[in-house]
């Protein structure tokens, strides 16, 4: 029998490996992939807690972290596309133009 | 339909096609018309000898049963221990003949595996029967492509298929078959048009279909055990799939398809100071979540079923602020979007 807590740790291998690869990777695309694994685990984590407590407040939750996703990544793929316009690249290393 | 329709059609089918083997580049306009009506009529066809067939032979009853799968499981799975021997034959035909015939959705058949097999032994069935039905696909797709495509479609539109066969096509295709939801049917047979090597196709797709199969046979086997999906969240679940196979993944698509990737360099450095630093933290984070996860018991409450009434109901009453001020936010994002979309923008 899967328990709450095999879903919470299946969350959090999410969250770290979404960690991982948004600190780690350097194409801006991948750095955008893993904030979705980021913001997909707390909607594992919430889904589950709420089918555990009884309550469906937390799958509620679900639909508003998913609105939020889709207009951030809206916003962002618009970004990259001029970005990319700009400097022929998406690598993170070449975005440094407010360092000083 | 009845197949006495298909008779006249199949002059037109051999018109057309007589006609294409004889026609020379100068006519490819009519040519083409006539390479359109012929898959017209080959579809025509092939519709009328389904529907025809359709009583005659045994997968109806089989398959007829295996979607009346959720009113009465005990005389199902009744039914397919009634072949004996030949029931994981019967199981992997209808699995082959699931992805071979597209529109029919897997879904359906993998948990049936999973009901009368058991997880394990439902899954192997289950792969065995996908890995055939999906190699049929490829091949038709590849004899269709040597006797039709090839000779009607202009190389260059074929050669824009070809980035699947590099390797970042072939980690795309990849997760396209791990992506649930995903009509990895209708993909198998894509790549067959495509110049995609048989020994790749072969690893891709099974591979990739693993994960989906194996979570079927799971709820399968649960539900033969008698627990209904574990999470009462159906309604998030299909919008989740929805959202992200349908929308977001779509639109990653299209930027991945907007910029140059031989431009672009994808190579991961390797183990930088930086990239050490962040896996140790990330070590300690996962230790710190699991040392939180373990302290965490719940007494078990009575399962809600997350429907879309029950979701709406919420949604539109006690969570109606926060509702309407995420549609505030999606109006900012439009907006934001097509400012930064005009040309003229910067």
């Amino acid at each position: 029998m899967i328990g709450l807590n095999h879903y919470l740790v299946v969350a959090a291998l999410l969250f770290v490996i979404g960690f991982l690869a948004s600190s780690c990777a350097r194409n801006i695309l991948l750095v955008l992939l893993s904030i979705e694994l980021i913001l997909n685990s707390a909607n594992l984590s919430f889904v589950a807690f709420s089918s555990f407590l009884g309550d469906l407040t937390g799958q509620v939750m679900v639909f508003f972290t998913m609105i939020v996703a889709a207009a951030e990544i809206t916003v962002a793929l618009a970004i990259v596309v001029l970005l990319y316009r700009k400097k022929r690249s998406t690598d993170t290393d070449t975005l440094n133009t407010l360092k000083w | 339909m009845p197949p006495t329709e298909g008779s006249p059609l199949v002059g037109v089918f051999f018109e057309g096609r007589a006609a294409g083997q004889g026609g020379s580049d100068a006519r490819t306009g009519s040519l083409r018309r006539k390479a359109i009506i012929a898959g017209v009529a080959l579809l025509l066809i092939g519709g009328a000898i389904g529907f025809a067939l359709y009583d005659l032979l045994p997968w109806r009853a089989y398959f007829d049963a295996s979607l009346r799968l959720f009113e009465d499981r005990a005389a199902m799975a009744a039914y397919i221990k009634s072949w004996g021997i030949l029931a994981p034959l019967a199981f992997m035909f209808v699995q082959a003949f699931q992805v071979v015939a597209s529109p029919i959705p897997g879904e359906v058949t993998g948990l049936l595996g999973g009901i009368v097999f058991g997880t394990a032994i439902g899954f192997l069935y289950s792969t065995i029967g996908l890995t055939i039905g999906s190699i049929a696909c490829f091949a038709i797709a590849r004899w269709l492509e040597v006797r039709f495509v090839e000779r009607f479609v202009p190389k260059e539109i074929s050669a824009k298929f070809d980035f699947l066969t590099r390797a970042e096509g072939i980690i795309v295709t990849f997760v396209m078959f791990v992506i649930p939801g995903f009509p990895k049917d209708y993909l198998c047979y894509l790549l067959g048009l495509s110049h995609m090597p048989w020994r790749t196709f072969l690893l891709v797709s099974t591979i990739g279909r693993m994960p989906g199969t194996w979570l079927l046979s799971v709820q399968g086997s649960n539900i033969w055990h008698g627990n209904y999906w574990e999470f009462g969240a159906v309604l998030v679940a299909t919008v989740l799939v929805l959202v992200y196979a349908g929308a977001l993944l779509v639109l990653f698509l299209f930027v991945v398809m907007l910029i140059d990737f031989r431009k672009v360099n994808l190579d991961w450095q390797a183990l930088k100071p930086s990239t050490v630093l962040a896996g140790v933290l990330g070590i300690l984070l996962f230790v710190q979540f699991y040392k939180v996860i373990q302290k965490v018991s719940l007494p078990g409450a009575e399962a809600v079923d997350g429907t879309a009434q029950a979701i709406g109901k919420l949604l539109f009453s006690r969570q109606v602020l926060p509702f309407e001020l995420t549609s505030v936010l999606l109006l900012a994002a439009v907006v934001s979007v097509v400012v930064l979309a005009k040309k003229d923008a910067s």
